[in-house]
């Protein structure tokens, strides 16, 4: 009797939240039907699960891998080496050679049997994998004949000169073990000579270059042969024997001699790394001085209208060209082509030119610039674009190719130049700023004054840095004159005079680069001078 | 990777034929099947001649029964004290025990002809092949092409002789000679190498370019392991008191003692004791385990008496003096521990001045020392090889297993050639430097590009046995 029944005797509601019988119905229907046992043995032992002892496991083991192709064949092969001419067998396990897959469809017929048959014979061609390493080595070759007329030599027969070669081929070439293996037995009744190293490679290299020169004449050489010809005939066996002399000296020193050397050797390193160094500084001073200075005014557009800075004479005209060309599409025409007379001009033309008086004259006095905004000018278009120059520079109308991204200070344009990433140069360009006597803050910093700030900054950093490159290359001289006088002291007196001359050049060249810097340094200052004359008035 | 798929030859440029790899030495004959790393076959040069039976032609080969303490059993070598064989004899018949024994013994019916491996279609095809596996081999090496080592003053008689033996009696199809000190330095990847090789009887310096040896530079002296084993019999003989020198088979048991105290064994019991030459070997073999475990070398720099470079006015001798010394127990379980003796031993191979001397055990001539060799085997090569054999030196042999040797070999060409870079090369797996030169050739008989270069039969029958001379020039 289940609790559910309890309830419904009693009278009581059933309990909704947990249906335990249904739940307990359905698990004993879930449990599978245990293998090997009737269904009713299996239903009598209700919910539970049997016993593990009751219940057969069949054991169930991972399936077999299935494989499409059969085990490779392989077989214990005879192979002959084509390099041996003995026709020695020997054998090597390879794979079998597959037999023909039979043709199921007509794709794999042409896919796969077809470079079946093609590999056999080629296989066969090719011979044994190993045999091509197999490269003899190049001797000259001569008749009996050739020797008797060519290569006759007092200190060789023959028969050693035969036996030479025969080592080299043998050996490759290698002269070290030729002349270890070098063991003549002279058949006459003179005995071998010792023989050197030197001496094999001479009179091997003379019986080359004879042979070579025999079978082709040297007229009739291509470049590579006469090369090897050349380099033939020049073996000099003294000079070798003395280089080994000195090879063998060299393997010999001493420890103290090998300290000596790479201590010598580093400072030689560190001398070379200084020079270089020094190299790159004045290829770099050469290229600042080649180029012109940057100008500012590119740097703030305030001429730039195309986009391009208007430096030369031929672009302004250029630029003045396409404005008129823009002029004449409007009807109102306010610049006037060079051609046109002074009868066609209209009043506006006679305004503009008496605005242009007055542009100028408040040019000349800033203070009244910002005076007359909305002169007749702004009558004359709706839009800016077809400002004159004249006009766009008294009405503080600029244009820009790119306005650098983010918010700066207008100010930064005058205070930032005086800084310099070290203390010391700052305190530099203050000093040459007292010099010129520009104040530390500019009156009245308009554009014009400030794009002569920027002008003069310009010239005062590259003053700075001339500066410091005369230094460094009056140091260079004092270095250099030192040097010279112990050299002096310890040379004769006749060497002494060719040093001098020479360092006199040299202090020349030095001497014309520095005043050449100073002379730019001069010219920075007076061009700085002026502007700063002008950013006064 | 499939199993199926051949590695390609461009890698390893390796072509296996089954070649037989034989390295014979004065102290252990080793064979293998070439492009194997380890040669299958270890047996030991010496063999037992039973005096007592009626069977005088009968030889004991083998270690197991080398071992065996049996009566009236002489031991003997066939090598002469150069390394050189003096007794053709035996040696060819050692050396065919060396291979038979382990490799080629009851010849079992080749894999490709036993059925397993004959697909069923192709049976038809295969019909000729059954009929080649029919055929009988009766020689033993038939199937075998054999390279053989030698050393590098082997004389051109002996040569022949093993080329004759090879061909004649083992009938090889193909047969090939290689110098040991080449064959060590293939096995460490050189082929221009400067190779000290301290064997048993013998250390050579052999200097080596291209593969080729440079014979007027090399070296050979009996300063090698076997003298070593004479230095510490020596070194026993002298300490105070006296170390015993008991081999296993006298042992039956032992009890622990304290160190230099006088062993507690009781010894075995012989009607007839064997004979002097086999408790010789069986002495030898106590030694080998006293040079595996307690001799070192010093260091360097300098020599062992030489004057110390860190204090002083003291030698290097007094700095080994305060190293902790090592123990050694001997079989019958007498122990003791062993300081500078153990670093004594050795110095003979490097200074004259530095080894144990007596009546009987004269002092080396200084050219034998290891430096004075490389020394002379370089000055007998032309200057411009001699760095490069220098920076290639190459340490090989069971001696050089001998603790910081090679950091002593190291230090003495550094301090004799200060100029050129000098750089020892060895490998520190044991196996490979005492089997060197075994593994060297079985590198080489296993390359492809190497077939070209054997001698064969056909060859031999045409031009002789002076045909050894002709070919293998290494």
């Amino acid at each position: 009797m289940s609790a559910q029944d309890m309830r419904d005797v009693l009278g009581l509601p059933g309990d909704g939240a947990r249906p335990p019988p249904l739940k307990k119905q359905k698990t004993v229907e879930k449990r599978p039907l245990e293998k090997g046992m009737a269904r009713e043995v299996s239903a009598l032992m209700g919910e539970r699960a049997p016993p593990l002892s009751m219940i057969q496991v069949q054991p169930k083991y991972k399936q077999r891998p299935k494989r499409q192709h059969k085990v490779t064949p392989w077989e214990w092969a005879p192979f002959k080496n084509q390099a041996r001419d003995d026709g020695l067998t020997l054998h090597h396990w390879q794979r079998k050679q597959p037999p023909k897959p039979a043709p199921v469809t007509d794709v794999s017929q042409d896919g796969e049997a077809a470079p079946v048959e093609d590999q056999k014979p080629e296989q066969k061609e090719k011979g044994y994998q190993f045999a091509k390493f197999n490269v003899p080595v190049e001797v000259p070759t001569y008749t009996p004949e050739l020797y008797d007329a060519q290569l006759q030599d007092p200190d060789w027969t023959k028969e050693e000169t035969d036996y030479l070669i025969t080592l080299v081929k043998d050996f490759g070439q290698k002269w070290a073990v030729v002349t270890d293996r070098y063991d003549y037995q002279s058949t006459t009744e003179q005995p071998a000579k010792p023989r050197t190293m030197e001496d094999l490679k001479a009179r091997y290299y003379t019986v080359s270059a004879r042979v070579l020169a025999h079978n082709i004449p040297i007229s009739s050489m291509t470049g590579s042969q006469y090369s090897l010809y050349s380099l033939l005939t020049s073996f000099n066996p003294v000079q070798e024997t003395s280089r080994k002399r000195l090879a063998e000296g060299h393997l010999h020193r001493t420890q103290a001699e090998v300290d000596e050397e790479s201590t010598l050797l580093s400072e030689l390193q560190r001398i070379m790394a200084y020079q270089s160094t020094l190299e790159a500084e004045r290829a770099d001073l050469r290229h600042r001085l080649d180029y012109p200075i940057a100008t500012s005014s590119t740097a703030t557009g305030l001429a730039g209208v195309g986009g391009a800075g208007y430096s030369t004479s031929a672009a302004l005209a250029q630029l003045f060209q396409q404005l008129l060309a823009q002029d004449r599409l409007k009807k109102d025409r306010r610049l006037k082509a060079p051609g046109e007379g002074p009868a066609g001009q209209t009043p506006g033309g006679q305004a503009s030119g008496a605005a242009g008086h007055r542009d100028s004259l408040a040019a000349g006095s800033s203070t009244s610039a910002r005076k007359a905004p909305g002169g007749r000018d702004s009558i004359s278009g709706p839009s800016d674009r077809a400002l004159s120059p004249r006009s766009s520079n008294r009405y503080f109308v600029t244009h820009h190719d790119r306005l650098s991204a983010g918010v700066q200070f207008a100010s930064d344009k005058l205070s930032k130049p005086r800084v310099a990433k070290s203390a010391i140069q700052t305190e530099r360009i203050a000093a040459v700023l007292q010099h010129l006597q520009i104040p530390e803050v500019i009156g009245l910093p308009t554009q014009r004054v400030v794009e002569e700030f920027e002008r003069l900054m310009a010239g005062v950093g590259t003053l700075l840095e001339l500066r410091k490159v005369a230094e460094k290359e009056e140091s260079e001289i004092r270095v250099r004159e030192a040097e010279k006088g112990i050299r002096s002291e310890g040379e004769g007196k006749v060497k002494k005079e060719e040093v001098e001359v020479e360092v006199d050049v040299d202090v020349e060249g030095e001497g014309e680069g520095e005043r050449g810097t100073k002379r730019d340094a001069s010219h920075v200052s007076e061009g700085g001078e002026e502007s700063n004359k002008r950013t006064k008035t | 990777m499939n199993s199926s798929v051949p590695p390609a030859a461009q890698e390893y440029a390796g072509d296996e034929i089954n070649a037989l790899v034989l390295d014979p030495g004065s102290n252990t004959i080793r064979a293998g099947f070439a492009g194997e790393d380890t040669p299958k076959s270890v047996v030991p040069s010496f063999y037992g001649v039973p005096q007592s039976s009626d069977a005088q032609s009968q030889y004991l080969f083998g270690e197991n029964a080398l071992h065996n303490p049996l009566t009236h059993m002489d031991v003997r070598n066939p090598y002469s004290s150069d390394s050189v064989v003096e007794d053709w004899d035996v040696a060819s018949k050692l050396w065919e025990y060396s291979i038979t024994s382990r490799l080629t013994g009851t010849r079992p019916t080749p894999a490709a002809k036993n059925g397993l491996n004959d697909p069923a279609e192709v049976k038809d095809e295969d019909g000729d092949m059954a009929m080649e596996g029919v055929e009988e081999l009766e020689k033993p090496m038939a199937e075998n092409p054999l390279l053989v080592s030698e050393p590098a003053w082997n004389p051109q008689k002996a040569r022949e002789k093993t080329m004759e033996i090879a061909m004649e009696d083992w009938g090889v199809p193909a047969f090939w000679m290689g110098k040991t000190g080449m064959l060590a330095a293939f096995a460490s990847g050189k082929p221009t190498a400067l190779v000290i090789d301290i064997g048993a009887n013998t250390t050579s310096v052999t200097p080596l370019l291209d593969g080729f040896v440079l014979r007027k530079g090399v070296q050979k002296s009996n300063l090698a392991g076997n003298y070593i084993s004479s230095q510490i019999r020596l070194q026993f003989s002298q300490m105070t008191p006296s170390v015993p020198l008991v081999p296993h088979y006298m042992v039956k048991s032992k009890q622990p003692v304290d160190a230099g105290a006088s062993s507690n064994a009781t010894y075995m019991q012989f009607a007839t004791p064997p004979t002097e030459s086999y408790r010789k070997l069986e002495e030898e073999r106590v030694l080998t385990s006293f040079k595996e475990s307690i001799v070192q070398v010093w260091p360097g720099p300098g020599k062992l008496d030489g004057a110390s470079g860190q204090i002083p006015g003291q030698t290097n001798a007094d700095a080994v003096k305060t190293l902790p010394p090592k123990p050694f127990e001997m079989p019958d379980g007498w122990n003791q521990v062993f300081g500078l003796e153990r670093f004594r031993v050795v110095e003979g191979l490097f200074s004259p001045q530095g080894a144990l001397s007596d009546a009987e055990n004269p002092v080396p001539d200084a050219k034998h020392t290891i430096p004075a060799m490389v020394q002379a085997a370089l000055n007998a090569v032309d200057v411009e090889t001699r760095p490069l054999l220098l920076n290639n030196v190459v340490l090989t042999g069971g001696g050089s297993l001998v603790e910081k040797l090679a950091e002593r070999v190291q230090a003495e060409l550094s301090a004799l050639y200060p100029n050129p870079r000098v750089r020892v090369h060895t490998t520190s797996s044991a196996t490979d430097r005492k089997y060197g030169a075994w593994i060297g050739g079985s590198v080489l008989a296993s390359l492809g590009t190497f077939h070209q270069m054997w001698i064969s039969k056909k060859e031999y029958e045409e031009h002789g046995s002076g045909i050894v001379e002709k070919r293998c020039k290494s």
